[in-house]
């Protein structure tokens, strides 16, 4: 059982957003982590390969910030990562992203894929499903709950007010939920072996590509931050003229009611 | 001479030797598996340790009936010393030893008859206590009541022979001045001399009997105390409290265990503190877990758990001379598994897990208690930091709340995981210099250390607040770090977590030292533990003040002027020494004086204080870990402190007043207006 899992360095949750133009985001001085739903995607992985045997495979897109989220997949036991660092990949959308990593999971020998059900930084949940379509094969995304055998996944997913049991054959592309498993916490030998571990650099041309044929679709025209919170306000006095300016604040300032 | 006699005693005597060389040789042989450790330096300090602790007992005597043990070990001592004549005596009545026979060894006899009738009456006092007032920290054992009974038996007996003795003949010089010796003598006069003779005759065996077996028990009981505690003294570490946790190697690539799994990693200081327990039980009766109904027992798990597996485990390793049972030896491991299963089943037990359970472990709060209380310089915290140890690098298996804790920390540099960009934001309103502002950063006196709580934590920022205005109000240049502060990695480090808390450590040390730091305040005590007492094995050495004993020394000095006008309301004070503060740097006073400073402030001390003061229960990451089990610790001492019936508590450490606020959520009425207050917080207003 050969399972690819990909991943994406992420800005830290509590990371502070600075727009450095109208069109990109500062990442100067920004923690980045393994986006954390991937973190879900490679502890099923693992599982899978402690109970089946096989191989784990970590895949990446990015910059040689990417090999830190990849190194952290490496020490908690994936046995070998591919990162595609192109300098014509700097500002891309997701279908660019989803035809280079399909490209790139394509040379590679694989039963099954996985990966966060959505990257916390980007919020499109689009790349898995795109690469799915790209490769042919059946996607399962928000998973809980995973069962390989015989060449066929079972999963269970979440829907809006339900839950939904698929079955589908492999390879297939599954999307981790938070609720699918607890992440490892990397051993201190696990962090020692994956510094020698194979991570390989590939670049378009290494994967056959040209920068045209997986040119962005979409621009970004212009990012703009929410507007700073506001300090809270305490309606005083007595509470029968308390509540009718509440409810008048609430309409004419608030414009809730 | 009586030749029989002779023969008959040095068989005896001989068969008592070998009897003890052998049970002897065995547990010598077992602390012998243990890892290499240095402990041969510094000679004059470790015979200063030895002469206080063994020689006067300074430890023993913190409590009133340590008087007791002072006694019977002194006298114990003039007791084996007068061995020697007594056997010569009987062996050969008609000589006598040089010296015994002139005023010199009169006095000597005189000494030790006066001390051994004080020891008989110490022994009475050891047996009443254990038997009859029952403390809860004294296990009633067999083993326990042999030791009284054998050291009784040895002075009853030497008493009734020398008194027969001196009823045959009520004038031998030695015994002249001895009290307890011419009474007997006295109450055995009159008897005809031949039955007198016998008597003498019968007491002479029965005493060296009992010598004998008791010569062979020591090494197979407990009472090996008797000579693991007076080694242990001399090979007590050194090093401050807060800084024995042994620094470990990561670079070393041939190291491939981290943590302690098995019984021999441990090194043979490690293995010879359970050796060294005489059972007095000041641990438990001083171990906030313990107390608190929690499984963790600080005598239990080494005078017991630890030492048994020891005995079990070294036994067969010594059967198939093993010195490990680590990766290096699975073959030879193979193989004894297929030839004994029974023997395989003990080498191959997990230290954790099936001898220390896990949540042993992780009771502990590393208070220190055990260890500042324990008279024979045993080392507890350490152990479980390296049982922690393994589970955190090796197994990762840690609890999942402390996992929030230690991703926060990687991610944000600190445990509430709060943007680490948002470290300084509680201090922009207070124009506090920050170091990387500084033209020229040697100009700064103090780096305040201001800490994650200090930071991060809504509480802990009024008195981080407090701390700058004081120290501004003093003229003392000062600067913070500001986002260049990483978590110091205190409960990091005693989480087991090693490899987290060097990656800190060397980056603190880096930005400290690129800006040429030498002198840190800090009101985080456990913040101050770790820059002061363990930084300096990893490159950062700093002179680090608690921001009590700044403030104090401030005051003092006249730097600081107080308006006593504005001082607060007259108020009761409980004050609460923090363990990281009071045990772990010895400071008691600074705060205590900041208190007594406040005009209207009244000190109460609480049952435990000082070095027997109570944890608040967040020591050790136990901050960042849910409590499931006993008594909660911070309610514990807080229903402590509510018996001295106060209206503030005083405390000097952010989790202590986080732990003792949540405590006062918990059990307090709100009507009360109990609060948690830091001292500097009082000064504050008055300046």
């Amino acid at each position: 059982m050969n399972i690819v899992v990909l991943v994406k360095q992420v800005f830290d949750t509590e990371a502070k957003i600075v727009l450095s133009s109208n069109t990109q985001i500062s990442a100067d001085g920004v923690t980045q982590i393994m986006n954390p739903y991937d973190e879900n995607a490679v502890e099923a992985a693992l599982q899978l390969k402690e109970a089946q045997g096989g191989e784990v495979i970590v895949v990446s897109m990015g910059s040689q910030k990417a090999v830190e989220a990849l190194r952290t997949a490496l020490a908690m036991g994936a046995d070998r990562a591919v990162l595609v660092d192109d300098p014509a990949l700097i500002e891309t959308d997701e279908f660019t992203a989803a035809q280079v990593l399909a490209k790139a999971i394509s040379t590679q020998n694989y039963d099954l894929i996985l990966s966060g059900k959505v990257a916390i930084d980007g919020q499109s949940s689009q790349v898995p499903a795109r690469i799915a379509e790209i490769l042919g094969i059946p996607h399962a995304n928000v998973v809980t709950k995973m069962e390989i055998k015989d060449g066929k996944a079972e999963v269970t997913r979440e829907i809006d007010g339900g839950i939904e049991i698929i079955e589908m054959p492999l390879p297939a592309v599954v999307t981790a939920q938070k609720s699918l498993n607890d992440p490892r916490y990397p051993s201190v030998p696990g962090i020692m072996k994956a510094k020698k571990k194979e991570l390989k650099t590939l670049s378009l041309a290494d994967l056959g590509l040209s920068a045209d044929e997986v040119a962005s679709k979409m621009a970004v025209l212009e990012y703009s931050l929410p507007p700073a919170r506001q300090a809270g306000r305490l309606v005083q006095g007595d509470p029968a003229q308390a509540a009718s300016e509440l409810a008048s604040l609430l309409h004419s300032e608030a414009k809730v009611i | 001479m009586r030749i029989i006699w002779l023969v008959i005693f040095s068989l005896l005597f001989i068969s008592a030797i070998v009897a003890f060389v052998v049970a002897f040789r065995k547990k010598v042989a077992y602390v012998l598996l243990g890892a290499p450790e240095k402990r041969f330096d510094r000679i004059p300090s470790r015979l200063r340790n030895f002469a206080e602790n063994v020689l006067l007992q300074k430890k023993l005597l913190q409590e009133s009936y340590g008087i007791a043990h002072l006694i019977i070990f002194w006298g114990f001592v003039f007791i084996v010393i007068s061995e020697l004549p007594f056997i010569f005596d009987g062996l050969f009545p008609d000589y006598s030893l040089p010296l015994v026979e002139t005023t010199a060894g009169a006095i000597f006899f005189m000494i030790k008859d006066v001390l051994a009738t004080a020891v008989f009456i110490g022994l009475v006092v050891a047996l009443i206590r254990r038997w009859i007032i029952k403390p809860v920290r004294l296990y009633r054992t067999l083993e326990a009541f042999l030791v009284v009974f054998f050291i009784m038996l040895v002075i009853v007996t030497d008493w009734l022979f020398v008194g027969a003795r001196l009823a045959m003949d009520p004038h031998i010089t030695s015994f002249q001045f001895s009290p307890l010796y011419q009474l007997t003598g006295r109450l055995l006069s009159g008897m005809e001399t031949s039955t007198l003779e016998l008597f003498a005759q019968i007491c002479w065996w029965a005493h060296i009997g009992v010598l004998l077996a008791f010569t062979v028990y020591i090494p197979n009981s407990k009472h090996l105390h008797l000579i693991g505690a007076p080694l242990n003294s001399y090979f007590a570490s050194l090093k401050p409290v807060g800084g024995q946790i042994k620094p470990m190697d990561l670079e070393d690539e041939s190291v491939t265990e981290y943590g302690i799994s098995r019984i021999e990693a441990f090194t043979w200081k490690q293995l010879l503190d359970s050796f060294s327990c005489g059972e007095c039980g000041r641990c438990m009766d001083n171990c906030p877990a313990n107390l608190s109904g929690k499984p963790l027992n600080p005598k239990e798990l080494l005078s017991r758990t630890l030492k048994h597996h020891l005995l079990d485990k070294g036994e067969v390793m010594l059967k198939y001379g093993l010195k490990s049972t680590g990766e290096e030896n699975e073959d030879k491991l193979a193989e004894i598994a297929e030839k004994s299963p029974e023997d395989a089943a003990i080498l191959n037990k997990n230290l954790i897990k099936d001898v220390v359970t896990e949540d042993v472990l992780w009771s502990c709060t590393t208070c220190m208690s055990c260890q500042i209380q324990c008279p024979v310089s045993n080392e507890h915290v350490n152990k479980i930091v390296d049982m922690r140890r393994y589970q955190a690098m090796m197994e990762g298996d840690l609890s999942s709340e402390l996992l929030i804790a230690l991703r926060n920390v990687e991610n944000n540099s600190n445990p509430w995981g709060v943007g680490s960009s948002k470290r300084e934001d509680w201090a922009k309103d207070l124009n506090v210099p920050l170091l990387r502002d500084a033209e020229n950063p040697e100009d700064i006196e103090y780096l305040y250390w201001v800490g994650c709580a200090g930071s991060f934590d809504g509480r802990s920022q009024k008195v981080a607040t407090a701390v700058v205005k004081i120290l501004t109000a003093a003229g003392v240049k000062f600067a913070i770090l500001g986002t260049e502060e990483k978590c110091c990695g205190d409960f990091v480090r005693r989480t087991g977590n090693e490899y987290a808390y060097q990656t800190l450590v060397a980056e603190n040390v880096e930005t400290m030292n690129a800006y040429k730091v030498k002198k840190i305040v800090t009101a985080c005590p456990h913040c101050l533990n770790t820059l002061k007492n363990e930084y300096p094995e990893f490159g950062g050495s700093y002179e680090v003040i608690h921001h009590t004993a700044l403030i104090n020394q401030l005051i003092n000095e006249g730097k600081l002027s107080l308006n006593t006008e504005a001082a607060p309301e007259p108020q009761r004070i409980a004050y609460h020494d923090s363990c990281y503060l009071g045990r772990y740097q010895q400071e008691y006073e600074a705060p205590r004086a900041l208190f007594n400073k406040v005009p209207g402030v009244t000190l109460v001390e609480m049952d435990r204080h000082h070095n027997k003061s109570f944890c608040c229960g967040a020591g050790g990451g136990r901050m960042w870990m849910e409590e499931h089990l006993g008594e909660r610790i911070n309610q514990a001492r807080l229903k402590q402190a509510l018996e001295k019936d106060p209206q503030v508590i005083g405390a000097n450490c952010p989790f202590c007043m986080t732990m003792l606020t949540d405590g006062i959520k918990e059990i307090v009425d709100p009507e009360k207006g109990l609060t948690v207050v830091d001292p500097s917080e009082l000064i504050a207003k008055m300046v």
